[in-house]
């Protein structure tokens, strides 16, 4: 774990500032790219950026070895994120970013564990994270090495969550954690119709908590909590933990916080991607 | 007579005590298909995944990524149809080393009826990169496939039936082989089908007559030229599909441009399945021996034994 004790202050100031990286070079790679996922790699990125840089034992030396920590992306479409902060680890090279998504780029659209070093897992069709983060705990128990699995709110409308979460919890797998980015969401959702409810996942704590999972709720951009919450879950012993990490889509840029459906996927004229460029520049207002 | 799948769970047993990398799971059917007896030897690497068999790939495949091989149990209709997508993204994709085994394939389910029928599932397991097929028919081609599933570290899906088999045991450790000489008209078969095209060539021998069988242990891929020069002397050849005669061998082997004038015989396309004992199911779908011989005198069997003698 790299996570050293340090003053509190200092460490959320490097947050902070390794969070407005991030966040500039998702709206950058991916405007250069032709547009994408903006709204749930924003979403996601605080998150992504403690598990990665504070919890997990991933770096360039260690990318092929058996028994480490393992990460999966299960919202494989933001990918972006995941590979902005592979870059800033220097698990890949930052000039790699420059043909994301691009023939025999060894970035593809979603996150490919044949191509590029660091991806512990394909994602991309939704829902099947969890389930490979279960077999990847399984063979890592009693090895002191913890599984990471994001998934998005949307994402937890796929069955298999749930196959996932029932088994996790028959197998007592306490080495497995799931982070549920909760921006509240999706691609097309459900506005077309006022009577239905709206938000993607409808009371997530007391789902998962249905399923005997140990669950916490946090702010999912404020990194310290997200730290604390993340120390916390891999102290559990008794089964799977969940942290349901309440988030913005499209986080840090007004203009895609208010339209997130807009922002879920799309591509920006040069107007509005200097604006996003600019707001991101100066994200470091964690109130949702 | 022990079940394929029985006698597959006993191989991986035995190589279990020495691989630790072999684990096996199942999605609640281990007493019909044979993991069971994986937990008698070696519990700790027995997962009992419920029935949730998409859960169950995707956890297989996680596991696979920390050099372990685990095999994946149930019936092929529920892998296949029911986990396609999870195996497509997770195993196929990825070439990860997973490898199925789905029981209880082809038309012949007994009362389980057309939704535990699985008809299609080598057209499906074939459109999909990396994976070999294998269909076995004893204990010996059980052995030979394990062993080089093993070796070869990649996908691959272990076709097997519900009813036992008992064609002999031959030490043959090829992908495919004939029983018996190679003929002039011949049978091609694999897996179950290979017991149908066994009970003809028996029936036949008692009249005297011989046919020969070109039984296919692994159904993909396949070598052309080792089946071109397998088939060299063979004019006319049916092939035996438990599967439907669309999408299975004959398709692959029609792919393959030979010389061999090809005919199939398998479940008809336009038949979903259905409840009933197996030599009734034959019976009514033209699959009996009776009608397998009857389709093979149809194509000259007659003729090239006069010709022979």
């Amino acid at each position: 774990m790299f996570y050293k004790k340090e003053n509190n202050d200092s460490l959320k100031d490097r947050m902070t500032k390794d969070s407005i990286t991030l966040r500039r070079f998702i709206i950058k790679y991916l405007h250069q790219s032709g547009g994408g996922h903006f709204g749930g790699a924003l979403s996601v990125a605080d998150v992504l950026l403690v598990i990665l840089k504070y919890i997990v034992n991933l770096n360039s030396g260690n990318c092929n070895k058996t028994y480490r920590d393992r990460i999966i992306l299960s919202k494989g479409h933001t990918s972006i994120a995941l590979y902005c902060l592979l870059a800033m680890q220097n698990i890949i090279d930052i000039d790699t970013l420059d043909n994301y998504g691009g023939l025999n780029a060894g970035l593809e659209g979603h996150p490919d564990m044949t191509v590029t070093p660091g991806v512990d897992f394909s994602t991309g069709s939704l829902g099947q994270g969890i389930s490979a983060g279960i077999g990847m705990a399984l063979a890592l128990k009693n090895k002191n090495s913890h599984v990471w699995v994001i998934v998005g709110d949307g994402e937890c409308q796929e069955g298999q969550i749930w196959e996932a979460a029932a088994f996790a919890e028959r197998y007592k797998i306490n080495n497995l954690h799931v982070i549920v980015d909760c921006n509240g969401a999706q691609e097309f959702g459900f506005k077309h119709d006022k009577f239905l409810l709206q938000k993607p996942l409808i009371n997530p704590e007391n789902k998962w908590r249905a399923f005997g999972w140990n669950v916490t709720s946090v702010n999912g951009h404020n990194h310290l909590d997200i730290l604390h919450s993340c120390h916390a879950m891999m102290n559990h012993s008794n089964g799977p933990s969940v942290l349901i990490a309440q988030t913005k889509k499209g986080y840090g840029v007004n203009q895609f916080e208010r339209n997130p459906e807009e922002f879920h996927c799309t591509e920006l004229s040069e107007y509005q991607f200097q604006k996003a460029l600019k707001e991101a520049s100066s994200c470091k207002n964690l109130d949702l | 007579m022990q079940k394929l799948g029985f006698i597959v769970t006993d191989y991986l047993a035995e190589k279990a005590n020495l691989d630790e990398r072999i684990w096996v799971f199942d999605a609640d059917l281990a007493d019909s298909n044979g993991a069971e007896s994986f937990i008698k030897t070696h519990s700790s690497r027995y997962i009992a995944a419920g029935i949730a068999e998409q859960n169950m790939i995707s956890i297989a495949a996680g596991m696979a990524t920390l050099n372990r091989i685990p095999f994946v149990y149930s019936f092929s209709s529920f892998l296949v149809y029911q986990a396609f997508n999870q195996i497509r993204t997770c195993i196929s994709q990825t070439s990860l080393p997973v490898i199925l085994v789905g029981s209880h394939a082809g038309g012949c389910c007994g009362k389980n009826g057309k939704t535990h029928t699985a008809l299609s599932d080598i057209a499906l397991m074939r459109s999909l990169p990396n994976f070999s097929i294998w269909a076995p028919c004893n204990k010996n081609d059980i052995a030979y496939s394990i062993d080089t599933i093993i070796k070869e570290k990649k996908p691959a899906y272990i076709r097997l039936p519900r009813d036992t088999c008992n064609v002999p045991f031959q030490k043959k450790e090829k992908p495919f082989y004939w029983i018996g000489k190679p003929s002039s008209v011949a049978l091609i078969s694999y897996g179950y089908s290979t017991q149908w095209a066994y009970e003809a060539q028996q029936t036949l021998k008692k009249k005297n007559i011989h046919i020969g069988i070109l039984h296919f242990n692994r159904v993909s891929p396949i070598s052309c030229s080792d089946i071109k020069n397998s088939l060299n002397n063979v004019k006319t050849a049916l092939i035996l599909e438990d599967h439907y005669t669309s999408g299975g061998l004959f398709s692959s082997l029609n792919e393959l441009s030979l010389s061999t004038v090809l005919h199939s015989r398998g479940w008809h396309s336009s038949w979903s399945g259905q409840s009933g004992e197996t030599e009734e199911l034959k019976e009514q779908q033209a699959l009996s021996t009776q009608s397998i011989i009857n389709k093979l005198l149809k194509l000259g069997l007659n003729d090239s034994v006069k010709r022979i003698s």
